[in-house]
């Protein structure tokens, strides 16, 4: 049974590792600006799980290296300073690109797990 | 505080600087690592290990394509830069030793600059080599048992330079003479050459810029 789950956790990173850059400018999107740690919140809230700093930040330092998110420190209240992200216009274009892309692929997907889902269930 | 770990923030942003050093990330990208890291352990209060994994391997996600742990080059600045400073000292050393005096500069004095060479560059790898190894993995016994390792080698190479560059020079002819100048104006080019070594470091090296800093 453990090792059960883990299969499954182990393939939802790899479910994930394709389209965490998506579900980030997405969010930053809805949200306007926001910080790692609060990113993070946002999308364990969400349901994506176990997400770690680790991940985070090198993927955030990837889309600001493209263009497609901008960023600024600001001192924080009594706190560590943080480091804001806001997507830009760049960033906007590839996500609603890249979402119509995920989209279609995912129901794709869909159709053909469904049907093994209906077949397994006779 | 130390974590899970037993990592403290300092020990582990150290050793994350000194693997994103050793993997030749900018100072400017090393900066906004190290802030990044600082900020999430400092508003979370986790663990930096639990929340970033080892330095060795977070550090290679920001290294890129860029090559693997090394010294970037068979010569590099901090070579150059330690070479020239410590050939400007020796000279420097001369000159106070013979002030009121003439002193001949003869070819020999290859003797004591080749050592010095040598010197720079193969403690400059044993230092990589330690500091990859101390750093790669959180682990406090390997650090202090690789710290030590590392000032004993250096302590010995040290005295291994002058014992070389004594054992050539006496080896040697001291002639012909080079040139000959009064004790007082070797003190003046040691200077020089120490300065122009600290001035070039200073301005030629990739220094790591903290982001929350104003500019």
């Amino acid at each position: 049974m453990v090792t059960e789950d883990r299969a499954t956790a182990d393939r939802q990173t790899q479910w994930l590792r394709g389209v965490l850059d998506l579900a980030v400018l997405a969010t930053l999107q809805s949200s306007g600006t926001s910080y790692g740690y609060a990113l993070i919140q946002s999308l364990t809230e969400a349901g994506i799980f176990d997400l770690k700093g680790g991940t985070i930040y090198p993927l955030l330092a990837r889309l600001e290296q493209e263009g497609l998110v901008s960023s600024e420190w600001r001192a924080g209240d009594g706190g560590p300073g943080r480091k804001y992200f806001t997507i830009t216009t760049t960033g906007r274009e590839v996500l609603i690109r890249s979402a119509a892309g995920w989209t279609d692929f995912s129901a794709r997907i869909g159709l053909i797990l469904g049907g093994a889902l209906s077949r397994g269930g006779r | 505080m130390p974590g899970q770990h037993g990592t403290s923030l300092k020990g582990y942003t150290e050793a994350l600087t000194t693997q994103l050093r050793l993997r030749k990330v900018p100072g400017k990208v090393i900066g906004q690592v190290i802030a990044e890291v600082e900020s999430h352990v400092r508003e979370t209060g986790e663990d930096p290990v639990e929340a970033f994994g080892q330095p060795g391997s977070y550090s290679a996600q920001f290294a890129g394509r860029r090559s693997p742990v090394g010294r970037g080059g068979w010569l590099t600045l901090d070579d150059v830069t330690f070479t020239m400073f410590m050939v400007g000292a020796l000279v420097m050393l001369n000159g106070v030793l013979n002030l009121g005096e003439i002193v001949n500069v003869t070819a020999n004095v290859v003797s004591w600059v080749a050592p010095i060479v040598i010197y720079a560059l193969v403690v400059g790898r044993i230092d990589i080599a330690v500091a990859d190894r101390e750093t790669r993995t959180i682990t406090a016994a390997r650090r202090t048992q690789g710290t030590w390792a590392a000032s004993w080698l250096r302590f010995l190479a040290f005295f291994a330079t002058f014992a070389l560059g004594m054992a050539i020079s006496s080896r040697l002819p001291h002639e012909p003479v080079l040139v000959s100048l009064p004790g007082w104006s070797l003190v003046l080019v040691g200077l020089v050459v120490t300065a122009v070594s600290v001035w070039v470091y200073q301005r030629w090296s990739d220094r790591i810029v903290d982001p929350r800093d104003p500019q």
